[in-house]
């Protein structure tokens, strides 16, 4: 008797695996760590944030915009300093081997998570090496002042300052809610290290197991709050290599690849098991003029450089035509993007005579630096440089092209060191803030990401007024006007923004590509 | 006796030292630092990345630095990876196995077949067959692996479709790792003997690979040697006593010829190493020999010291216990040391 | 040097060797002559041409063109420019340390020799790609800095040689009657004994040219060799892996040539080891 039902219960067991429904995804390269408040790469993320975790709030799926998560609503006082906010009930943790929640979500968790990452005090600031790069990066530690509950359900955030991208930040992979109670748990057994490595969130999928290098489990969470995800099994499937991941998802290995390489894209699309999706991407590609070297001090021949470049043809020969020409320091998917700038056209003769008129009539000899990497905003720096250097030339600017290893190249250009730099950025959290104060902000000199090292007050002013302005409205004004100064003042040449591409087997429904290119796998299916 | 092992033991402690001294050095050579990379385009307040650099102990002398890393090293403490933050001894320890794996079938295979293939090519002397080995080892050794993995999987893998692409496992078989060996680790999963031979197949092209040139220096060390012994007098006496080919080569001969066959194998654990990189990468292979690669892209400071560390002392101990298995087994080299 | 000749060109695969280095010299000599287009000159119009057994061949460009339109065989000719400097320029640098250190350790003996070869026991306990990995990665990838890393990581292999003849030369009884008529160490090491060492010397440089070759290639296959538009074999390989499906001569041929260049020194290097000492074994 008790053989045959053990015998009918593997059958059982066995027959359940066969049913299941597993999506297999090929990622890039291997997370981190699988705790988002210790990650700045969006490797980590699409294996932890967006998978594991939810935020107070999120990004609608597939758009910038923020909706409500974890947090039901919220208000924010007239001064701007305090946000309220309402947290959502019934919501449940994840049920692990190493944790079996007692209690639901509540405003503990999100205590814990915040001053984790803000107060030197808490016991888990340490844990983990302790770094917060995100965090502090975005300025939360200056930002927040306190956070209190008042109640389970409801936790008040005061702020220093007013900072409008705020609703934006607490929607970014950092401000992701951890268990308080698995945290107190790990610490009694003195594994608290556990909490990062083993994750316990509320979102779509439980995780199960990280073969290092070669592969993460998830299981679809059957107490979601939104709802059971409909894939049963969720895998990662870690390929670096972009040929293999095309090969893999061409022999049904994969169901779904990130980052196709841009030459295999016309065989995937060309393949009628397979389809591609494509959306413009939340990026920009730039060359920046360092205004504190030399002849680029003068506007003139900033300007004389971007009718020098053409810009149209390093589409195609470095993008493949996979990126869309960029006039604004912020791409078309961002609010406020300025429709309306005109745009410089390819004019050597043009340029000449400005050149002419900055007092450099037969030009002059400079640097320019080509990025070392290959990033989706330019994915070729050097090869993108000799165009450049062949069309400067041409209104007599003697380029030489210099180039160092990533980091050598981060840390000098930070310092100031180049003339002309080939750069980009990827934005966080789809809030022009996000672009313009930490692009050309007069603060971000120092930082070293305002690689024009370009301080105009005009400029900046408005920049920190909407900043500080709640009214989306008012704020997309400011913008506005700030992109008619940056295209007059021209201390960049704006290049491109980069087309963002997945590859999947026909049979994937449900599946949308996430602006920030974070993946969401709770809305996925199969046919 | 004793005192020839006590002093080849004693003289690893000093390699040791000079190589953990080069490994620290040397990578804080490499321009930029891991904090800078981490936060890229970004930048950041210089007092955060300030504060950032004091967490890893980047902001105190080189020379402290060292000597707090050689102190925590010989409490068993060899740092947190400065990207997973987690110990790079537990880092190393679950990535090793897959490279011990990989390494352990590429040396398996290229003993079975190059030991018989070189006695074979030495008592057949000026065959056609010993011709034929001698080009193929000749064409082993020379090989460029890398290529010679590319050819692999383009021919056995996209057009054949026999083995897969790269990886150690479909992932189709949830296999738990208990030990980090995949053919074990396959055989305990509830898959069973599928999840075995799918392991087995994804094992097959980068054994190959990684096992080329180990298996031509074995033939051709294995023939040269035993070609030696074998116009040795007291062979050349036993021979002349009766006693038949096969017996002379086996009993006599092959005993002796395998002093130098020893040695090569311990000098192939460098090889295998190196091979191992290039191996692992071709095959996506979630080895230690990508890891580092990657770490030194990033600049994990603590991953590389402690990393090469390792590997150091592994070649070390590898060539130390070759060194003593000879004062044990031929005990007429004891003399000379 | 008449019997060297003799027992040299008996052994029918070292003559082979010795042809097939000369071709390749001649071929990276002669580059501007033979190529029929430069090695960087883009043709737009022709990407990922296949070579002329293939259909869709075109007659121009004999064996294909690469996905930026330059003509392959072209770059093949001059790669071998590259990975012949690449071998002789590793084996240069691993003579002239090599003699200096080995020559040291050797005559002088002591713990100058203890020091310098404990250095090198250092050098072949870290495993030599990553040695080479980090010396490019703190002098940046380049051709001059690939000489210099793998240079570097073979360097053991000579100072061990010329040491070990050094030494067997030091117990030969000339040495010692030298010395015993007050020769200077400059008059006995460098004018008696290292001309004695030279045999052993001449097989060593010519494995260093094959190590030199392979291991250069493997760091152009990793991205830190030789940098773009450089034509370089292993680098060629690395850049081809994309196409690896849609043009595999991308891949195929480059790699042939490098395994055919570096048989050449390794049969070469066989045979002069044959002919001038059948005792000198490879390390």
């Amino acid at each position: 008797m008790k053989t045959t039902v053990l015998a009918s219960l593997v059958m059982l067991l066995a027959l359940s695996a066969q049913a299941a429904k597993t999506f297999v995804y090929c990622s890039e390269g291997s997370p981190s760590t699988f705790n988002p408040q210790l990650a700045t790469d969006g490797t980590t993320f699409n294996a932890s944030s967006r998978v594991v975790y939810n935020n107070l709030v999120e990004f609608k799926h597939g758009s910038t915009e923020i909706e409500p998560a974890l947090a039901e609503s919220w208000t924010i006082s007239k001064d701007g300093l305090t946000y309220t906010m309402k947290l959502r009930k019934g919501v449940k943790f994840h049920s692990t081997e190493a944790f079996k929640p007692t209690r639901d979500f509540n405003a503990d968790d999100v205590l814990f998570s915040f001053n984790r990452q803000r107060d030197p005090a808490n016991p888990y600031n340490k844990v983990s090496g302790g770094s917060y790069e995100y965090f502090q990066g975005m300025d939360m530690g200056k930002v927040i002042k306190n956070i209190t509950k008042k109640g389970d359900y409801e936790v008040v955030f005061n702020l220093t300052q007013r900072e409008a991208p705020f609703l934006a930040n607490l929607a970014m992979d950092f401000a992701s809610i951890l268990s308080s109670e698995y945290a107190d748990a790990m610490m009694k057994a003195k594994t608290p290290e556990k909490v990062d490595t083993l994750p316990v969130g509320t979102g779509p999928f439980v995780f199960k197991s990280y073969q290092k290098d070669t592969l993460i489990r998830y299981t679809a969470n059957p107490t979601y709050w939104k709802g059971t995800p409909k894939i049963e099994n969720l895998v990662f499937s870690i390929t670096p290599d972009p040929s293999v991941r095309s090969q893999k998802l061409k022999a049904g290995e994969c169901n779904l690849i990130a980052e196709p390489a841009p030459q295999d894209i016309d065989a995937l699309k060309a393949n009628s098991k397979l389809q591609v999706m494509e959306k413009e991407g939340l990026n920009v590609g730039y060359l920046a003029f360092n205004v504190e070297k030399g002849p680029f001090a003068k506007k003139e021949v900033r300007e004389a450089i971007n009718y020098a470049l053409n810009r149209k043809a390093y589409l195609e020969a470095i993008y493949m035509n996979r990126a869309a020409l960029a006039k604004n320091p912020i791409p078309p998917t961002v609010w406020s993007y300025n429709q309306t700038i005109k745009d410089y056209d390819y004019n050597p003769t043009k340029a000449k005579e400005l050149l002419a008129k900055a007092g450099f009539p037969n030009g002059f000899e400079t640097e320019m630096w080509t990025l070392p990497v290959s990033r989706p905003y330019n994915p070729a720096g050097k090869k993108m440089g000799e165009m450049m250097q062949a069309d400067l030339a041409k209104v007599g600017i003697k380029v030489k092209l210099v180039t160092y290893d990533w980091p050598t190249y981060l840390e000098k250009s930070k310092k100031g060191e180049h003339q002309m730099i080939q750069m980009g950025w990827t934005g966080d959290n789809g809030d022009p803030d996000n672009f313009f104060n930490v692009l050309l902000g007069c603060a971000a000199i120092e930082a070293g990401s305002n690689l024009a090292r370009w301080c105009y007050k005009p400029f900046n002013d408005l920049v920190q007024q909407a900043k500080q302005t709640a009214d989306t409205k008012k704020r997309t004004d400011l913008y506005m006007k700030a992109q008619t100064i940056f295209k007059q003042e021209a201390p960049w040449a704006t290049l491109a923004h980069a087309r963002v591409y997945r590859a999947m087997s026909a049979n994937v429904t449900g599946y949308k590509i996430h602006p920030f290119g974070t993946e969401q796998f709770e809305t996925v299916d199969l046919k | 006796m004793v005192i020839g092992i006590l002093k080849k033991i004693l003289l690893v402690i000093p390699t040791l030292i000079g190589a953990s001294v080069i490994a620290f050095a040397l990578i804080r050579l490499i321009p930029g630092d891991p904090v800078t990379n981490l936060l890229g385009e970004r930048g950041g307040d210089p007092q955060v990345v300030a504060e950032m650099r004091a967490r890893y102990g980047l902001d105190k002398p080189v020379i402290t630095q060292y000597f707090l890393f050689i102190g925590n090293a010989l409490q068993g403490d060899m740092g947190e990876s400065i990207i997973s933050k987690r110990p790079v001894s537990e880092e190393f320890w679950s990535r090793f196995p897959a490279t011990l794996e990989l390494a352990f079938l590429a040396l398996l295979w290229s003993v079975l077949l190059g030991i018989p293939l070189g006695i074979l090519a030495a008592v057949r002397r000026n065959s056609f067959f010993d011709y034929s080995v001698i080009g193929v080892s000749l064409i082993g050794y020379s090989m460029p692996i890398f290529w010679w993995g590319l050819i692999l999987v383009i021919f056995f893998s996209v057009n054949l479709g026999w083995f897969p692409v790269s990886g150690r496992m479909n992932v189709m078989y949830d296999v738990t790792p208990h030990t980090g060996f995949m053919l074990i680790d396959s055989w305990l999963s509830p898959d069973g003997a599928a999840a075995f031979w799918d392991a087995l197949k994804h094992l097959v092209l980068p054994a190959i690979v990684l096992g080329t040139i180990p298996l031509a220096v074995m033939a051709r060390m294995t023939r040269s040697s035993l070609l030696e012994v074998l116009g040795e007098d007291y062979v050349r006496t036993a021979k002349a006593k009766g006693l038949d080919t096969f017996r002379v080569v086996f009993i006599h001969a092959l005993r002796n010829a395998m002093i130098p066959i020893v040695t090569v194998i311990g000098l192939l654990v460098g090889t295998l190493l190196t091979g191992a990189v290039l191996t692992e990468t071709i095959f996506s292979w979630p080895g230690i020999g990508r890891w580092l690669v990657k770490s030194v892209e990033a600049r994990d400071y603590p991953v590389i010291q402690a990393g090469v560390l390792y590997l150091a002392f592994l070649i070390v101990m590898v060539n130390l216990i070759v060194d003593l298995v000879y004062l044990w087994v031929y005990p007429r080299m004891r003399s000379q040391t | 040097m008449k019997d060297f000749w003799y027992l040299f060109r008996q052994n029918r695969g070292a003559v082979m060797g010795l042809c097939l280095v000369l071709l390749a010299a001649v071929i990276a000599l002669l580059a501007p002559l033979i190529a029929p287009f430069e090695p960087i000159t883009v043709f737009n119009e022709s990407l990922k041409l296949p070579p002329f057994w293939h259909d869709g061949a075109n007659g121009s460009y004999l064996l294909g063109t690469d996905d930026l339109g330059r003509d392959l065989l072209s770059r093949l000719i001059y790669g071998s420019r590259v990975s012949l400097g690449i071998g002789f320029f590793v084996v240069v640098f691993n003579l002239f340390f090599g003699l200096i250190l080995g020559l040291t350790a050797g005559s002088f003996g002591g713990w100058v020799d203890t020091v310098i070869m404990r250095l090198m026991d250092i050098i072949l306990a870290l495993p030599s790609i990553l040695l080479a990995i980090v010396v490019v990665a703190i002098l940046g990838p380049s051709l001059i800095n690939t000489v210099i890393a793998v240079g570097i990581v073979t360097l053991p292999n000579v100072v061990r040689v010329v040491r070990a003849s050094i030494l067997v030369e030091k117990k030969k009884n000339y040495v010692a009657a030298s010395k015993s008529f007050g020769a200077s160490w400059f008059r006995i090491y460098i004018l008696n004994v290292l001309p004695n060492c030279l045999a052993p010397l001449l097989v060593q440089a010519s494995f260093g040219f094959s190590d030199g070759i392979l291991n250069a290639a493997a760091l152009g296959f990793l991205g830190l060799g030789a940098q773009p538009p450089i034509p370089e074999w292993g680098t060629m390989l690395s850049d081809a892996r994309a196409y690896i499906e849609s043009a595999p001569w991308l891949v195929t041929l480059p790699g042939l040539c490098i395994l055919i260049v570096v048989i050449a020194f390794n049969l070469l290097g066989d045979g002069l080891r044959d002919a001038l000492d059948p005792k000198v074994k490879r390390a």
